[in-house]
C-alpha cells in the first residue's frame, strides 16, 4: 500500500507543500478576504491564521488540473483512465473507535456555527458559505449516501442545503419531507481527495460513494459512529457537522451563491439543516473550498472516465480525453482517437449522448491533446465545416447554461440544448503525407546547451 | 461597551440597513469595525427576530 493511500487531509497538504504546490500566509486573515487571496496566490492558499479563530485554512487544493493531480498523486493525464479503474474496483470501509474528527464534541447548548470562520466568498452571496462538504444520509432499505452541497450560514444553529436539482439525496429527503419527518445528516469538512472526489461522483442510487473513494485510495476510508446521528463519518476528516433535515421542504431563502459554471446564481428556495453536534480536530483547518474550479475539477476526472467509458463501448480506440477548463472541466471535451473510417463521427455522437457534455472536438492521435495550439491547427486543417461539424438539437441541458433561455420555461418544463462536435480527425481519403510535419534538420543530434 | 452591547448595536445598524434591499456583502461592509464572529451572532439574530424578505437580486430586506 503506498503512503498516499494511508493520508488524511493535512498529510496530503504538507506532500502537497513538499512538492512545492502551497503558499503559506503568515498573517491573520479575515474569513470575508480568503477567497479574493485564494484568486491570487499561486499555488494551494494556507493560512496560518484566521483573525478571531481558532481555525486555519486552505483553499484552491483543485484549482488546476495539475493541483488536483498532484492532491490524488496520480499523472495529469491519467485522471480518467485511473478515475475508471477505481470505479471499477470499490474498496468497503472500516469502522474504527478513536477517531481525530471528535477530539473536540460540541452538542446541546454548545453548537455555535459563529465558531467557525465560515467564509463569505463572492461579491452577490446571500451570505457565508460552508463549500467543501460531503454530506452523509441513509436510505432506508437501500443504504448510505454521500455527495457533495454547499451550506449557507443562517442562524447559530441552523445553515441552507441546495436539494433545488436532482440528486438522491433530494430524492431521499422528499421521501422524509412527504412523511413529515425530519432527515438525519452529517457533514464532513477537510477530507482528503479521494474522498471528496468520491462524493462528488454521481454514482447509481445502492452504490456507497464511500466505496468509489476506497476505490480510489486503494484503501479502506476508515469511519467513525457520530456523536447525535445514527450515521458513520470519516474518522481522519478535519470537522463534522450533524444534524437534521428539517421538513420544510423548499420553503427557506438560499442563495445565491457562485455557482460551478461560473456564474452568480439564483435565489433558491430550500430545506434547513439544523445542528445536533459540531466535532472537530485539535488546531482543525477548514478547507474552503473555491468555485467554480475546485467544484469542476472534482467532477473532470469522472466526466473523462465516462468518455473512455462510452468510447470503449463504442469499439473506438481512444488515446486520450481531456476536460477542458474553459468548459469547466465537463461540458467540453477534446478526444483524441486512433480513427478507423468513420470513427471521428461515431465519437462525436457517442461523446454527445453523455448528459453534461455540450462540445467536443475528435482528434487523430499525433495530436497532443493538452497543446490548445495543436487541436486549433488540426480543427484549421482537418476539419471541413460543412461535412466536418455535427450539430444535435433537441438534447437534454442544465438550467444553470443561460444560452438555453430557462427564465422563459414553463414550470415543471426541463431545458433542451443544441450539441455540436468538430470532426478534426484526418478526413477520409486524404493521405497522412500531406500532413507531413515540418521537422527542423539534425533536431535529433543536436543541443542547444551546447551552443550557449 | 460590553461584549454584548456591542452586539446588539450591530444588530440595531443591520435593522437599520435593511429598512432598504442590500446584499449580503453590504452588512459586511457596515460592521468592518466589529470582529466577523460578532456580525455572524449579530446577522443569526436577525434572522430569528424577523421573517426577511428576499428579492430577486438576492438582496434583503425588513418589511416595514
Ligand atoms: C464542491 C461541490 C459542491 C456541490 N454542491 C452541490 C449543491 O449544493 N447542490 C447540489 O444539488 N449538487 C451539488 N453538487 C453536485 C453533487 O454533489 C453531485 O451531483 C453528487 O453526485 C450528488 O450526490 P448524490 O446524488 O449521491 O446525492 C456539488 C458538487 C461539488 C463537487
Amino acid at each position: 500500500m503506498s503512503d498516499i493511500a494511508t493520508e488524511d487531509f493535512r498529510a496530503m497538504l504538507a506532500r502537497m507543500e513538499a512538492q512545492g504546490h502551497v503558499t503559506r500566509m503568515k498573517k491573520p486573515v479575515k474569513p470575508q478576504h480568503f477567497s479574493a487571496l485564494c484568486t491570487k496566490a499561486p499555488g494551494v492558499l494556507l493560512a496560518e491564521k484566521v483573525e478571531g479563530y481558532d481555525f486555519s485554512m486552505a483553499g484552491g487544493i483543485f484549482w488546476t488540473r495539475a493541483r488536483t493531480a498532484a492532491s490524488l498523486g496520480w499523472p495529469e493525464g491519467e485522471l480518467g483512465r485511473r478515475f475508471a479503474s477505481a470505479v471499477a474496483k470499490p474498496i468497503p470501509p472500516v469502522e474504527v473507535e478513536d477517531a481525530a474528527c471528535q477530539e473536540h464534541v460540541f452538542t446541546g447548548d454548545d453548537v455555535d456555527l459563529s465558531n467557525i470562520p465560515i467564509p463569505f466568498m463572492h461579491e452577490k452571496d446571500g451570505g457565508p458559505y460552508l463549500s467543501s462538504g460531503i454530506v452523509f444520509a441513509n436510505e432506508p432499505n437501500v443504504g448510505v449516501n454521500v455527495g457533495c452541497y454547499r451550506l449557507m450560514f443562517r442562524t447559530r444553529r441552523e445553515m441552507g442545503i441546495d436539494l433545488f436539482t436532482a440528486s438522491d439525496l433530494r430524492r431521499i429527503y422528499t421521501k422524509f419531507y412527504e412523511q413529515g419527518k425530519p432527515l438525519q445528516i452529517a457533514v464532513a469538512f477537510g477530507v482528503h481527495a479521494f474522498e471528496h472526489m468520491g462524493a462528488a461522483y454521481k454514482a447509481p442510487a445502492g452504490v456507497n460513494e464511500i466505496e468509489i473513494a476506497g476505490g480510489l485510495r486503494g484503501a479502506p476510508t476508515r469511519l467513525v459512529r457520530a456523536k447525535t446521528v445514527d450515521l458513520m463519518v470519516p474518522a481522519d476528516a478535519e470537522m463534522i457537522l450533524e444534524g437534521e433535515l428539517l421538513p420544510n421542504g423548499w420553503t427557506a431563502d438560499e442563495g445565491p451563491f457562485g455557482e460551478f459554471a461560473g456564474m452568480q446564481g439564483d435565489l433558491k428556495h430550500n430545506p434547513i439543516f439544523r445542528l445536533t453536534a459540531i466535532t472537530h480536530r485539535r488546531n482543525p483547518i477548514l478547507f474552503a473550498l473555491q468555485m467554480p474550479w475546485e467544484n469542476d475539477w472534482l467532477n473532470g476526472p469522472a466526466t473523462e472516465a465516462a468518455c473512455m467509458r462510452i468510447l470503449s463501448l463504442a469499439g473506438i480506440p481512444v488515446v486520450a480525453v481531456r476536460a477542458t477548463e474553459g468548459g469547466c472541466c465537463g461540458w467540453s471535451m477534446v478526444v483524441s482517437i486512433r480513427k478507423r473510417a468513420g470513427e471521428g463521427k461515431n465519437a462525436i455522437a457517442a461523446i454527445l449522448s453523455l448528459p453534461v457534455v455540450k462540445q467536443v472536438i475528435i482528434t487523430d492521435d499525433d495530436i497532443n491533446i493538452y497543446d490548445s495550439n495543436e487541436v486549433e491547427w488540426a480543427v484549421t486543417f482537418r476539419c471541413q465545416a460543412d461535412k466536418d461539424i455535427v450539430i444535435l438539437s433537441g438534447m437534454k441541458a442544465k438550467h444553470v447554461d443561460p444560452s438555453v433561455r430557462p427564465w422563459d420555461m414553463k414550470p415543471g418544463e426541463l431545458p433542451l440544448t443544441s450539441k455540436f462536435g468538430i470532426d478534426a480527425t484526418i478526413p477520409e481519403g486524404i493521405p497522412a503525407f500531406r500532413y507531413e510535419r515540418i521537422v527542423p534538420a539534425y533536431s535529433d543530434s543536436l543541443r542547444l546547451e551546447d551552443y550557449l | 461597551m460590553t461584549r454584548s452591547g456591542a452586539r446588539e448595536e450591530l444588530v440595531g445598524k443591520i435593522e437599520a440597513l435593511l429598512a432598504d434591499p442590500a446584499f449580503f456583502k453590504d452588512v459586511l461592509d457596515l460592521c468592518t469595525d466589529a470582529p466577523y464572529r460578532d456580525v455572524l451572532i449579530a446577522w443569526s439574530a436577525v434572522r430569528e427576530k424577523h421573517e426577511l424578505m428576499r428579492d430577486e437580486f438576492g438582496r434583503y430586506w425588513i418589511p416595514h
